[in-house]
């Protein structure tokens, strides 16, 4: 049956492009998502500042929640202690265990910061680059550094000079001792005297682990392990340097997953669609065969083994260019912050494996569809004018769809009860396939009923030509239905994706301002300094400021259920807190946040059984756990719930360590008196850069879903041009017939485009349905309102751009159709 | 049942409606015809008479609404599509007006895929033979879109032979063709009957092309109104007039 198969698409490779393009761009997302996702797992950062540490130990990130079996990525640096370095110096094997240490610092050039993302390191750690000292001396004084070459270029310095450095905040004199070179290091880097840096850093980061000549690498890992602290090689290296990246990380995993499996979904619906027209477009010779002896059972295995060949091929071919398309959308997020550039993007052959496999086997699970259809083939067909198909309600289609609109129904159901705030959003993307599978297997039957309630208003504005349309696409259904069925799925998985994303950005805005009340913030390069604090109060018509910071946290005990993505922290000082936070307080009072305290949700405190002044025990970002006292309880939107601490005691312990914004409240005179100009790095903004400042973080997000969602959506772009194409180019004959019967070419080509408008309305009208149907109970579960938030354009542009794609796909291959001469082209065929 | 076996193909009462209850259309009528072995014979009739249906049912593309057809010795109503399949396979050779070949395939490729369909590796020997004797051999490795309508027809014929089937059955074979060429063809038709004792049945409207038949069985609203051995032309022709001109006679 291979060789019959292969022979006939050697011959018959026009009617099989379709498929082979569907197979090939499905195989290659899947792949790329697999890339993506083996990217993420591996998190493969080439160590820069630590590449000549064999081992390097550092804290560990991950942490096993105390109610459940899941693990948190903690945000902050988690520290190793100082005892550590000494326990590790005695291994057998380790010639020397040198401590790094980080923290923010950036040379000045003029009042301007020169390299934000610089840091300051102890000189002693420089060794582990290995960095050398391309001119001078290295730091021993307190007021000496060492710049590296780029840095000291940029700010231009030289050997013996004074430079400014901002640490910490706070603009300080030194002189530059020596210039430092270490190839391959990208990062920016400023040494400091060993006292100096270790009075500024507070914590080590992690220690470098120099091995004797000829030590067993394996065998002094080993000897080094214990809990809480990890020891790194290889490549994995790098993540001590970069500590956000394995959070990033495990969002890409979870981006890439999610992609990945709607990529399949829609994989299999395209190919599905383009195998059963193959197989329609042929069903005069699939007759024959069945004329001449086939078996059903053959001309199955037949269908099946053609489709097979196509989607081999094709999916082998996909791993070509998957490796070029996923590296380009690793770079696109990494740009966009989602996760660190300095990540390599890496596949090796188990997504591109996943992606062949997952090809074949929605091109079998296709093959196996359509074959069934073909295998129903009468052979009287064979004598007859081929007929236009008038059955396609099966038993299995009706359970199949009942089984998926079910599923949709379901979905909006847990989405509407059990979920609240962003969360919500992890329901749609099933919700949407469901729906628009369920109504797919309808399709025929919608086609037709959504056409019966169309044709009168065509009529009456079109007259006879519209009225042949609309009788066309009645007769025709069931092929309608096949263009009808990928428009469907590209506006709803377009636009509900998208009014998601918006109605999620909106609404965390809006949370976002009612909980701060701020009239301005201040932000600083390398921090803030308590000084500069200090002196904003001071300033006349500043009726309250007080430093903030955001974090990441657990609950250790009491236990009770958490995501797994942690609480998110707000750190605020307790003085400032209730003039800056615009929080409804139901019991005690925000400005009792000094010490060991917290402020939580009503919510949570009940779940918790716990009210004002009762303890819990919290586990900070750096891995810490606290005990906390409850001075407050507030009431906040469902799903946007933050916990307070204190200031002073959430920035200690933060990778940084210091707090990252002022807060305050003045008079708009008061705020442009701020004392900010002997500041250097340090910026006012106002309410609305506050805003902007956090919408930033949300933006990624948004932009993030946006790059998928068209990736996907220009893959299910791809399966209506071809339906529409091959429909359009199958019916060259009936074409020729009407112009025979005294149609012009312009009536033939009007009624194309007036059909062309009925499949357009009829899609995106079903489109729109899938749309609502997922969004609704989404918005209501996110903003008590059925509708979504954002901008109408959005939805206009879908509709448009998919109004176009079928005008174009229907009129120029038939516009090239009517080019023949009638005569000619009713009699081919 | 020593009878069935006399015939090579055999209908009695065979009725076929279409669509069903009150606005159900009779096909065929209650239709009892036995075509013995070794025989030509063409079926005629005016359009909507019922002939395409007549082949259906005979050659077991379609079932029949009543009644029982025997295929070579065989009760078509008893087998299920797979067996029914199997014995088109091996007993039996179409024969269309058009589109009767795999586009994609070459000559020797269709005229073999029925015996590759059953899983047989089709003989060289017989393949030359059947080429030969439709004089084709040149034209083994050419595809259909090469050939002429004629040489096209003759390739579905050798297809048709080279299962050696019991009966072959052609559906106006000489339709889309000229004169001469018809004439070849009908001539290709003849020689099984005459050389190897198949049995060939053959639907036309064309008298020229019935008269090479032995004879010729003539349909009316789905019932068997007439038959002619031996036919000639102009006899065919005069038959064929007074069945057009009969039903207007009667409203009349």
């Amino acid at each position: 049956m291979f060789r019959l198969a292969f022979r006939s698409l050697r011959r018959r490779t026009g009617s099989f492009v379709a498929t082979f393009i569907a197979v090939f761009v499905g195989a290659m997302i899947v792949m790329a998502c697999g890339g993506l996702m083996e990217t993420a797992i591996r998190a493969n950062v080439p160590a820069q500042r630590l590449a000549a540490a064999p081992i390097v130990v550092a804290g560990d990130q991950s942490y096993k929640l105390t109610s459940g079996e899941d693990s948190t990525t903690l945000v902050e640096r988690v520290p190793v202690s100082s005892d550590l370095v000494r326990t590790i110096a005695a291994v057998p094997g380790v010639a020397r265990a040198v401590p790094e240490v980080s923290f923010p610092a950036t040379t000045l050039r003029g009042d301007q910061p020169v390299a934000p993302d610089a840091q300051g390191h102890s000189w002693t750690s420089a060794v582990l680059a290995p960095y050398h000292l391309a001119a001078g001396t290295a730091p021993t004084r307190s007021d000496q550094v060492v710049l590296d070459s780029g840095l000291a270029a940029r700010t231009g310095v030289s050997i013996g000079q004074h430079v400014r450095i901002l640490v910490r905040g706070e603009p300080r004199q030194f002189t530059v001792s020596g210039i430092g070179a270490a190839p391959g290091v990208k990062q920016s880097a400023i040494f400091f005297a060993p006292a100096e840096a270790t009075t500024l850093a507070k914590s080590i980061d992690a220690i470098g682990v120099l091995l004797r000549p000829h030590a067993d690498i394996a065998a002094v890992k080993k000897a080094i392990a214990r809990p809480g602290v990890v020891a790194l090689t290889g490549p994995d290296r790098g993540v001590a340097e970069y500590p956000d990246v394995r959070r990033g990380a495990s969002d890409l995993i979870v981006l890439a997953a999610v992609f990945g499996g709607m990529a399949a979904a829609v994989t299999l619906f395209v190919i599905v669609s383009t195998l059963s027209l193959a197989a329609r477009h042929r069903q005069r010779e699939l007759a024959l065969l069945r004329t001449i002896g086939m078996t059903p059972r053959q001309l199955r295995w037949m269908v099946r083994c053609e489709a097979l060949v196509v989607a081999i091929l094709a999916a082998a071919l996909a791993i070509v260019p998957a490796g070029a398309f996923g590296h380009w959308l690793f770079d696109q997020l990494a740009n966009h912050g989602v996760l660190p550039t300095v990540v390599t993007y890496y596949h090796g052959w188990i997504p591109l494996l996943t992606g062949l496999g997952v090809a074949l086997l929605a091109s079998f699970g296709a093959a196996v569809v359509a074959g069934h259809r073909a295998a129903k083939t009468r052979p009287v067909e064979a004598l007859v004018e081929a007929g236009v198909q008038r059955h396609w309600v099966s038993p299995l289609r009706v359970l199949l769809a009942i089984a998926f609109i079910g599923g949709g129904f379901a979905l909006a159901i847990v989405t509407m009860t059990v979920l609240s705030g962003p969360i919500a959003a992890s329901t749609a993307g099933p919700a949407v396939l469901c729906w628009a599978i369920g109504l797919a297997l309808l399709g025929p039957g919608l086609t037709k009923v959504a056409t019966a309630v169309l044709q009168w208003p065509l009529r009456f504005l079109t007259g006879q030509g519209g009225r042949l349309a609309a009788l066309n696409v009645r007769a025709r259904a069931i092929p309608m239905a096949a263009a009808v069925m990928p428009l469907m799925l590209a506006s709803s998985i377009a636009t509900a994706n998208i009014y998601m994303q918006t109605t999620t950005v909106h609404e965390m805005d809006r949370a976002y301002t009612h909980s701060v009340r701020a009239d301005a913030v201040l932000t600083g390069a390398t921090g803030l300094s308590d000084q500069l604090l200090a002196q904003v109060r001071r300033t006349p018509g500043v009726s309250a400021a007080g430093a903030y910071v955001a974090s990441t946290g657990v609950i250790d005990y009491p236990h009770a259920s958490q995501d797994s993505d942690g609480w998110h922290l707000q750190g605020v000082s307790g003085s400032a807190a209730e003039a800056t936070m615009s929080l409804p307080v139901t019991a005690g009072r925000l400005a009792n946040l000094t010490g060991n305290t917290v402020a939580l949700p009503v919510s949570e405190a009940h779940k918790l059984h716990r009210g004002i002044g009762d303890q819990i025990t919290m586990r900070l970002g750096d891995r810490v756990a606290v005990n906390l006292r409850i001075v407050a309880l507030f009431t906040a939107k469902s799903g946007y719930e933050t916990i307070l601490l204190p200031v002073d005691l959430l920035a200690a312990h933060t990778t940084d360590g210091m707090p990252t914004q002022i807060l305050l409240r003045a008079s708009p005179q008061a705020i442009s008196a701020l004392p900010v100009s002997q500041w250097p790095g340090v910026r006012v903004a106002d309410r609305a850069a506050l805003l902007a400042d956090y919408d930033t973080g949300q933006q990624t997000g948004a932009w993030v879903n946006y790059l998928l969602v068209g990736m996907i959506v220009a893959y299910t772009v791809i399966a209506v041009a071809n339906t529409l194409i091959a429909a359009t180019t199958r019916r060259r004959r009936e074409f020729a017939l009407q112009r025979l019967t005294g149609a012009t070419r312009a009536l033939v080509l009007r009624m194309m485009g007036l059909e062309s408008l009925l499949v357009t309305i009829v899609g995106l009208a079903l489109g729109t349905v899938v749309t609502m149907a997922t969004l609704g109970p989404f918005c209501w579960s996110l903003r008590g309102s059925l509708l979504p938030s954002g901008p109408l354009w959005i939805y206009l542009v879908v509709i448009g751009s998919a109004a176009l794609l079928t005008f174009a796909a229907t009129l120029v291959p038939g516009w090239v159709a009517l080019r023949t001469r009638p005569v000619e082209a009713a009699a081919a065929d | 049942m020593s009878s069935n076996q006399d015939y090579a193909v055999l209908l009695d009462g065979v009725r076929k409606v279409y669509g069903k209850g009150g606005n159900g259309v009779v096909a065929l009528d209650g239709v009892t015809l036995g075509l013995p072995r070794g025989t030509f014979t063409a079926v005629m009739g005016p359009s909507g008479s019922g002939k395409s249906t007549f082949l259906h049912c005979a050659a077991g593309l379609d079932r029949p609404s009543a009644g029982t057809v025997w295929l070579d010795g065989v009760d078509l109503g008893s087998l299920k599509e797979a067996a029914l399949t199997r014995l088109r396979r091996d007993r039996i050779g179409f024969i269309f007006q058009a589109f009767n070949l795999l586009p994609a395939l070459t000559v020797a490729q269709n005229v073999t895929l029925p015996l590759m369909l059953a899983g047989r590796k089709p003989p060289r020997a017989e393949l030359a033979e059947v080429l030969e004797r439709v004089g084709l051999t040149d034209r083994r490795r050419h595809l259909p879109a090469q050939l002429s309508g004629g040489q096209q027809q003759r390739v579905a014929i050798a297809r048709a032979l080279i299962a050696r089937p019991a009966v072959i059955f052609a559906d106006e074979p000489t339709g889309a063709l000229d004169t001469r060429t018809a004439r070849e063809i009908l001539g290709l038709l003849r020689e099984p009957v005459r050389t190897a004792g198949q049995t060939v049945v053959m639907v036309t409207h064309d008298p020229v092309a019935a008269s090479f038949a032995d004879r010729v069985v003539f349909l009316a609203d789905g019932q068997l109104v007439d038959r002619l051995d031996r036919p000639t032309p102009n006899a065919v022709a005069e038959r064929m007039t007074s069945l057009v001109e009969a039903p207007r006679l009667v409203s009349q």
